[in-house]
């Protein structure tokens, strides 16, 4: 299989200010991932895990500190690389109507990377039908204003946005943060007839795990800019070998009044980074630390064939009685 | 037991151009103290204005066309602004998704919750405590943007029950945090229930979170409440069409391997101009020649009650 997005040790520093300072905040830490032709890998992590960092890193929108960026098996190193790259790999954002200039119609909206990237467009009101037509969205709705859409029509004219130039990569961050579940349900089932249709590779951020179960054949999870765990999606739903990611699969609400959690999956919040943990970084929060965990920070790890995980020690049941004692 | 907090028939309309958006439709509802209730449904469905008009606090185009809302038996609708004024906050505390806007960003935390509670300091920090703040003495000197989406919004709990209020309403109290956050905050609310001897009113669109912290759900679709029961019923005995749909198509419930996701085709239908049959009509699967011609009956049956003409079956 080949691959499409391919990083490597990838390194994000940002300066952490004051005058003539010369401290940097390490933001992502060492990250290697791959994305094959047609695949989708899913990042997940919570708020300030990095997730959104990566995304900007990968489009040239953030410049990285250490590794290398491959698509299509190219290293991308200068602007103009970073250039083929956004014509070929398109970024669907989190806030769908926000990122839609309200002054355009949505017909022209459509075919603007033509314009952007200064591709040939000699018929944009058929082309324009065309990319609606594939987002599942009538013709008519080209004359109207981003303001008159319903969100799942402007999610929807996002993705037709971002289709326009036939991408290989989908880079797309909370695809459906803020969508009722009937018409997130619409959008998850566009991302996979446009999969299937058209070979479209994805990378999606996000912290939604029942759209990671969907939408993901691999989950790559995010902790404090580390990748913690990497797996095929379905083996690492059935048994998750590092235990972070095993409580964020618990504190997933269900939607069964049957099967209420007594007891909490995770506690606290992720820790500062400015302030990181010394030893594993998940050791303040993780059920199961030893010392060893407060003195030696764990390697990324093969756990059996296709998984790797960041524990010292991985695949063991989290301790149920540990965690009854009420605490907010 | 009487109910701390009933809704009856209530009907609110906004004038817009061009008529009369009919947001919230002959909806009736009680919540008794010591109960979760949840109003679940999708954007546009009228749980927002259900809300503010639980808390008296609808916005000026709103016209309250008929009905009541009684706290202890007043109809809080039909008092003078000054009164009404004291019942709000009072005995019905609301909490908003974001509780960022609702501080003011130059006071610190403590200025503000001594400011609208006219609590003293070691019952602000005990009530901070209480919700889960580490380190509440500290807490009481900090800016709300130097606290996390969480941390605000235990705080912002900890406001509504300084006031020690008969009424908690907590509008999508954690959609704008992480799920671990969630977890927690899901936590911190079910664990109010043994110490706060009010009614809580979550609204929300999320079912994880309605399945995990309420005891009777509302169920509302186009501004009229379609089904109302106690969780379990709603969730594994849905009657209503529209309920056994939103249930269908969440992703959480859905086996993966099936590949495809349900949806609900169609969509909500016009509230300036509503047809003369039932509002689900266009996207029900199972209408009869009945649903085209006259609106529903609300059907009760055994603690629970369905809007349909199908009835409970």
């Amino acid at each position: 299989m080949t691959t499409v997005l391919d990083l490597a040790g990838l390194s994000v520093d940002l300066p952490l200010g004051g005058f003539l300072s010369r401290a940097r905040l390490p933001i992502l830490q060492d990250v290697t991932l791959s994305v094959a032709r047609g695949e989708s890998v899913a990042l997940v992590g919570e708020s300030g895990s990095g997730k959104t960092t990566l995304a900007r890193a990968v489009m040239g929108l953030q410049p990285i500190s250490a590794g290398a960026v491959r698509f299509d098996g190219q290293p991308v190193t200068g602007p103009a690389d970073h250039a083929r790259l956004r014509r070929d790999a398109a970024m669907m954002f989190q806030d769908a109507t926000a990122s839609l200039s309200p002054r355009l119609t949505v017909g022209y909206l459509v075919t603007e990377p033509f314009r952007i990237h200064r591709q040939p467009l000699p018929d944009p009101a058929r082309t324009a039908r065309d990319l609606l037509a594939a987002v599942g969205l009538p013709a008519a709705i080209a004359q109207r204003y981003p303001h008159e859409l319903s969100g799942g029509q402007a999610r929807r004219v996002g993705v037709a946005r971002a289709l326009a130039l036939r991408p290989r990569l989908l880079i797309a961050d909370e695809p459906t943060a803020g969508l009722d579940v009937s018409v997130q349900a619409e959008v998850l089932n566009l991302l996979s007839d446009l999969r299937r249709d058209m070979g479209l590779a994805y990378l999606i951020i996000t912290h939604n795990l029942a759209l990671v179960r969907h939408v993901a054949d691999r989950i790559v999870v995010l902790y404090l800019g580390r990748v913690v765990e990497e797996g095929p999606t379905a083996q690492v739903f059935a048994a998750p070998a590092h235990p972070y990611t095993a409580s964020l699969i618990a504190a997933e609400p269900k939607p069964d009044p049957r099967k209420r959690r007594a007891d909490l999956a995770i506690r606290g919040e992720v820790p500062s980074v400015l302030n990181r943990p010394k030893g594993c970084e998940f050791h303040t929060r993780c059920p199961m630390a030893r010392d060893i965990c407060r003195q030696m920070a764990p390697a990324l790890a093969p756990t059996a064939p296709d998984r790797l995980a960041r524990c010292h020690f991985p695949n063991q049941p989290q301790h149920k009685e540990d965690h009854h004692a009420v605490e907010h | 037991m009487t109910p701390v907090l009933s809704v009856e028939n209530l009907s609110v309309a906004y004038r817009v151009p061009g008529g009369t958006l009919q947001a919230v439709r002959d909806v009736t509802l009680s919540v008794r103290r010591g109960e979760v209730l949840g109003i679940m449904g999708e954007s546009g469905c009228g749980k927002s204005t259900l809300a503010a008009a639980m808390i008296n606090l609808l916005p000026p185009g709103a016209v309250i066309s008929q009905g009541a809302v009684r706290l202890n038996g007043t109809d809080m609708l039909t008092l003078p602004p000054a009164a009404q004024r004291a019942l709000r906050g009072r005995s019905v505390a609301m909490v908003f998704q974001d509780p960022m806007t609702a501080f003011n960003p130059v006071l610190t935390i403590g200025r503000q919750l001594a400011d609208f509670t006219g609590a003293q300091e070691p019952r602000l920090v005990d009530m901070l405590a209480r919700v889960g703040i580490p380190d509440a003495a500290r807490c009481l000197d900090r800016f709300p943007h130097e606290l996390s989406g969480g941390m605000r919004q235990r705080v912002a709990i900890a406001a509504a029950l300084l006031m020690q209020p008969e009424v908690l309403i907590a509008d999508e109290p954690t959609t704008a945090l992480d799920v671990t956050m969630e977890a927690q905050i899901i936590h911190l609310l079910r664990d109010l229930r043994t110490t706060f001897d009010g009614a809580i009113v979550i609204v929300t669109h999320h079912l994880g979170v309605i399945a995990e912290l309420c005891d009777r759900v509302a169920v509302m679709y186009a501004g009229e409440v379609v089904e109302d029961g106690p969780v379990d019923a709603i969730f594994h005995d849905p009657q209503h069409p529209y309920t056994r749909a939103l249930l269908a198509c969440d992703p959480a419930v859905v086996d993966p391997a099936s590949g495809r996701l349900p949806t609900i085709a169609g969509r909500l239908p016009d509230l300036t101009a509503l047809p003369p049959g039932c509002a689900f009509l266009p996207r029900c699967t199972v209408a009869l020649a009945a649903c085209r011609t006259a609106p529903p009956q609300l059907r009760p049956a055994e603690g629970r009650s369905v809007l349909c003409h199908r009835g409970a079956a």
